[in-house]
């Protein structure tokens, strides 16, 4: 019998974050009132379709063309897609099918602690569809349905892989190097829960070593990475039951059930099966220049890449904890904001990695929803570092500064959280606890080395904690030796 | 070039229209009629020309990413036999 | 009337100086429109409250003593161009109740100007063809006899004198050959001179916004007013505007022209004995009036009318895609979305353009994309090179505007769409881009004239309402009296 291996190639749109639609002036706000983000150009009003390009969707797409190593299109032309359909206001989508923005382009990503490489195809520019809702269930069960066109029109960026990808966590690490890197460049949210980032997936199996691509599956409806996860190991099983049964893959669409965890096919005939694309005869080109393209390419940032060798070659960092801090730009960022404060990359990495994150995943937070700033941790970092408060007072400032979002010097004096390092006062409070506990001054003479610990646990309650470790310890050792 | 009854069908559909069989043997009839007319399809000496999308150099202009007024909602909805305030109603999707 | 001069700044200039109040020229248009919409169904349907309204607005500014270049000059306005306050039909009964919310570039600059409109001229349905029998409306009949065709309601109300000039679409030659139906000049500017902003697209890169007057002198004024960039037609040109009525009084700069005629231009089918004739004899004057007339060979003109036919027909079938019942237009209620679609296009659309749209949908699908639709792409090339060379050394081509005469409206002999026999010598300049005027020269037709029609280098409009004025003075327009 054979062993099989799947082949993954993936569909990626994400919505540009422009203020204005692709080829009008409405604006791309999220959750305005339905039909108001509308005008003759998206809705495809007679005698009112003139397209007008945004200038930034295609600087947008230009940016993520580079940053995914692709080559660049020598002009901006658009192709009208036709089919009829309710989302579609004009009966074609505006799209580009015979000069997508970017061509052979690359990732790069590590798989199990070695780099793999997934080719992208193409990336190009196109107008997103408006929205439909479905009265009752679902769209098959639904009598009739309503749209609202706001989404209409917005621009939105495919990204198309080549069929590289072999597994289902092949597919959501590449999925989140692309998401890191698109926001990296700040040109889309990708929120897959929001919808401003769609994956779909073109499935098949074939034998280990074969050359050749089985029958395809492409699925669809997959609105979050847990989702693709599971939709393409369910998918590429389903196939491999298939496949072993005697029989072969139907190349279908089919939708992933996330309730049921099964994927299933649509019916063919809503998917219409020529496009007819040709030139929209009302969008001449633009011109693509040399000096345009090195003027875009100054506006792209440290991509992941470049930073994790820097977290790593120069800072020193364990690859994982740099491969975390990178994971996302706003936390990167973040990490070298708090370097410029206080510039010990290890002290700064483990505490995000260990305190900050574990406080975002036990909120549910988002960076970006946080109240701590990089300055506010920088400065408690060099409290902990000067002996005002030790570290463990620190993790306590910390949940409080996430809490309130005070600044660490404010809430140490406030709740007197300050060390006790002066000596006198510590010498007092170790002759009271000495003189309470006999026994264990006994016991640690005799050698049970263990009394040292009750002993320094009791003089840290009596002093709430604040008492500088190290010097408690250089005292009741002095004090025990007498 | 022979077009099947088939074909014109396909592509009555693909326009969402139906045909009456008098306008489909119409159409039969001027499709044959500008076939032959059209001699140049069969000509090889096309092969290596550029196809011309815009009549003239055309160069598009960029717009910049400013927002303009969209249309109140009445307007947007005023020409729409479906709407639903503020939706637009469309019958079931799916047949 | 003196008609060879300039009417519409006539007419200002008495507006302007209070000499003829807005209101007497109100009470006037509505009367001669109404005439003429009895005689021939020139409008959609008259509706004098437009008129009260354009009215209403000049007597305002010259109230203010605003200086208008063309204060109280009436235009009939076809109903593909929108204008606001009433419906935009495109003689079609989808569009029968359309209203759209925003008027056309053009219409606001003539508004701007003092210009009033004052009726929606009928038209074939989405102004494919001009045999006068494809309205939604009803036929469109000649002033001149009311038993043949006038092509457009356009050329029966300015021919009748009801409206000062009418502004309609060409896209294969409608404009200019239902002009000549009716004896009056029309002129068709270079693509991209006009916005298109307003006009209901059909077949984008063929369309242009033409004029018709009964002169070439106010052809000249309304040219001035309507040329010119717009941001919001995206085709449109930046190219400067000259002065043409200044142009066309420099008597210095008038001619003599180097002319080139094709030798096969008598190849057209059902050319007539009547138009044949007086195409000759105007040839005989251009060389007595010292033009260097030349016959030249262009192989290629004579594909024009099909290659402008097939790309026709695929852009509109995309253009009218848009049409499907949800967000304005005709809906006849289905079971479901797709059967909604078809039902409201099969009954929104007449005959012979679901005809048309679907013989669009043919040639654009699978292997006939290849085969058809892009071959006439790639025809449309070298019809367009062999124009630009002969015009390098030439100024201007001379031929026929139109085979025959008027077509009579019981007879359906050149009434084809595919391809439509009127646009023999018309279609060729649209596929190229071109300018090109029609002048009427006296024959023995139903009007009296038979169209001749220059063709120029793009953005040289002024060449041809120069050659145009030269052939008007020695056959001054005659007017059907209705
Ligand atoms: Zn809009």
């Amino acid at each position: 019998m054979h062993e099989y291996e799947t082949v993954i190639g993936l569909e990626v749109h994400v919505e540009l974050l422009t203020d204005t639609k692709l080829f009008c002036g409405c604006s791309t706000a999220f959750g305005a009132e339905p039909n108001t983000q509308v005008c003759p150009i998206c809705l495809g009003l007679p005698g009112g379709t003139l397209p007008l390009l945004n200038k930034k969707a295609a600087e947008f797409t230009i940016k993520a063309a580079l940053a995914l190593n692709c080559e660049i299109a020598p002009k901006i032309a658009f192709d009208r897609k036709n089919y009829f359909y309710a989302d579609l206001p004009k009966g074609f989508q505006i799209s580009q099918y015979f000069y997508p923005m970017g061509r052979n382009g690359y990732i790069e990503f590590l798989v199990n602690g070695k780099t793999k490489r997934v080719g992208i195809h193409q990336l190009h520019l196109e107008e997103d569809t408006g929205k439909l809702s479905h009265i009752g269930d679902d769209i098959i069960s639904s009598p009739s349905s309503r749209v609202d066109f706001n989404r209409a029109g917005v621009p939105l960026m495919e990204i198309v892989s080549e069929p590289d990808i072999r597994s289902a966590e092949e597919a959501r690490l590449f999925l989140q190097k692309l998401r890191s890197i698109i926001r990296y460049l700040d040109i889309s949210d990708c929120k897959m829960e929001e919808g401003s980032m769609r994956c779909d997936a073109n499935i098949s199996i074939r034998p280990v070593g074969s050359t050749e691509f089985g029958k395809k599956t492409e699925l669809k409806n997959m609105n979050s990475f847990r989702s693709v996860y599971r939709g393409i190991e369910y998918e590429a099983e389903r196939q491999r039951s298939v496949v072993l049964s005697g029989e072969s893959v139907i190349p279908e669409t089919r939708h992933w059930d996330e309730a049921k965890g099964v994927t299933r096919a649509m019916r063919s005939k809503l998917v219409s099966a020529d496009y007819r694309c040709f030139p929209d005869p009302n969008i001449p080109p633009y011109p693509v220049t040399e000096e345009w393209i090195q003027e875009i390419k100054k506006t792209i940032p440290e991509l992941p890449d470049e930073r994790y060798k820097r977290l790593t070659e120069e800072h020193d960092l364990p690859s994982s904890t740099a491969e975390v801090l990178t994971s996302s730009k706003e936390l990167a960022d973040f990490y070298d904001a708090v370097l410029s404060v206080h510039n010990e990359p290890k002290t700064v990495s483990n505490w995000i990695v260990s305190e900050y994150l574990g406080l975002l995943n036990a909120a549910g937070m988002d960076i970006t929803e946080s109240k701590i700033t990089p300055a506010g941790l920088g400065k408690l970092l060099q409290s902990i570092a000067k002996g005002e408060i030790s570290g463990k007072i620190g993790k306590t400032v910390f949940e409080e500064m996430f809490n309130t979002g005070e600044d660490p010097a404010l809430i140490i004096e406030k709740k007197g959280l300050k060390q006790i390092s002066d000596t006198d006062t510590l010498s007092r409070i170790i002759s009271a606890v000495l003189a309470a506990n006999p026994q264990s001054i006994e016991d640690y003479r005799k050698g049970k080395k263990r009394a040292m610990g009750f002993l320094v646990g009791q003089i840290m309650k009596e002093t709430k904690g604040q008492a500088n470790p190290q010097l408690v310890n250089k005292l009741l050792m002095e004090e025990l030796n007498k | 070039m022979e077009i099947s009854r088939e074909e014109f069908m396909q592509a009555s559909w693909d326009a969402r229209l139906e045909l009456m069989p008098e306008e489909l043997e119409g159409l039969e009839k001027q499709t044959k009629n500008i076939f032959e007319q059209a001699t140049f399809l069969q000509s090889s000496a096309l092969d290596d020309v550029e196809a011309t999308y815009f009549p003239l150099a055309q160069k598009n202009t960029v717009r910049e990413d400013l927002a303009a007024p969209s249309l109140p909602l009445e307007t947007a909805l005023s020409n729409a036999p479906g709407a639903e305030s503020p939706y637009i109603q469309v019958p079931k999707i799916v047949e | 009337m003196d008609f060879y001069k300039h009417i519409v700044q006539k007419l200002a200039g008495e507006v302007n100086a209070k000499e003829v109040s807005p209101q007497q020229i109100g009470e006037d248009v509505a009367r001669r429109c109404a005439a003429v919409h009895e005689k021939c169904n020139a409008f959609i349907k008259f509706d004098p409250e437009l008129i009260e309204k354009g009215i209403k607005d000049i007597s305002q500014k010259i109230a203010q003593n605003k200086k208008l270049p063309l204060a109280g000059v009436s235009f009939g306005l076809s109903d593909a161009i929108c204008v606001g306050g009433t419906t935009t039909t495109c003689a079609s009964r989808m569009l029968e109740s359309y209203r759209p919310p925003f008027e056309a570039s053009v219409v606001l600059k003539l508004k701007e100007w003092g210009a009033f409109p004052a009726g929606k001229t009928n038209m074939d349905e989405f102004n494919l063809g001009a045999t006068g029998k494809n309205s939604f409306f009803g036929e469109i009949k000649n002033p001149w006899d009311t038993e043949y065709t006038a092509g457009s309601g356009a050329a029966a109300a300015v021919s009748s004198r009801a409206v000062n000039f009418a502004l309609a679409p060409d896209g294969c030659g409608e404009l200019r050959y239902s002009a000549s139906y009716c004896g009056i000049p029309a002129l068709k500017p270079t693509y991209g001179r006009v916005s298109r902003k307003g006009l209901v697209d059909v077949a984008p890169s063929l369309d242009q916004i033409g004029i018709m007057a009964p002169s070439v002198l106010d052809l000249a004024a309304i040219l001035e007013a309507i040329s010119g960039y717009d941001p919001e037609d995206p085709t449109s040109f930046a190219h400067e505007v000259p002065s043409y009525t200044l142009l066309l009084q420099e008597k210095e700069n008038i001619g003599p022209f180097k002319v080139a005629v094709p030798e096969n231009w008598a190849e057209a089918p059902y050319l007539e004995e009547g138009i044949k004739k007086a195409f000759l004899e105007t040839l005989e004057y251009l060389k007595k009036e010292n033009f260097q007339v030349q016959m030249v060979s262009l192989p290629n003109f004579s594909h024009s009318l099909v290659t402008a036919a097939i790309i026709r027909a695929v852009e509109a079938f995309s253009s009218l895609g848009n049409y499907d019942g949800v967000r304005f237009g005709l809906r006849v209620e289905g079971s479901h979305l797709q059967e909604m679609y078809r039902k409201s296009r099969t009954e929104g659309f007449g005959s012979n353009l679901k005809q048309f749209l679907t013989f669009g949908a043919l040639i654009s699908a699978g292997n006939y994309y290849g085969m058809v639709f892009q071959k006439a792409q790639k025809m449309r090339t070298l019809i367009i090179k062999e124009l630009e060379s002969c015009l390098q050394s030439f100024d201007l081509l001379f031929i026929p505007a139109v085979p025959f005469q008027a077509p009579l409206l019981s007879s359906n002999d050149k009434a084809c769409l595919l391809p439509d026999p009127a646009g023999y010598y018309t279609a060729a300049a649209n596929l190229a881009g071109l300018p090109a005027i029609t002048i009427p020269v006296p024959a023995e037709s139903v009007s009296g004239s038979a169209g001749v029609q220059f063709i120029g280098k793009a953005f040289d409009e002024a060449k041809l309402l120069q050659a145009g004025l030269l052939l008007e003075k020695e056959n001054p327009p005659r007017f059907p009296n209705v």
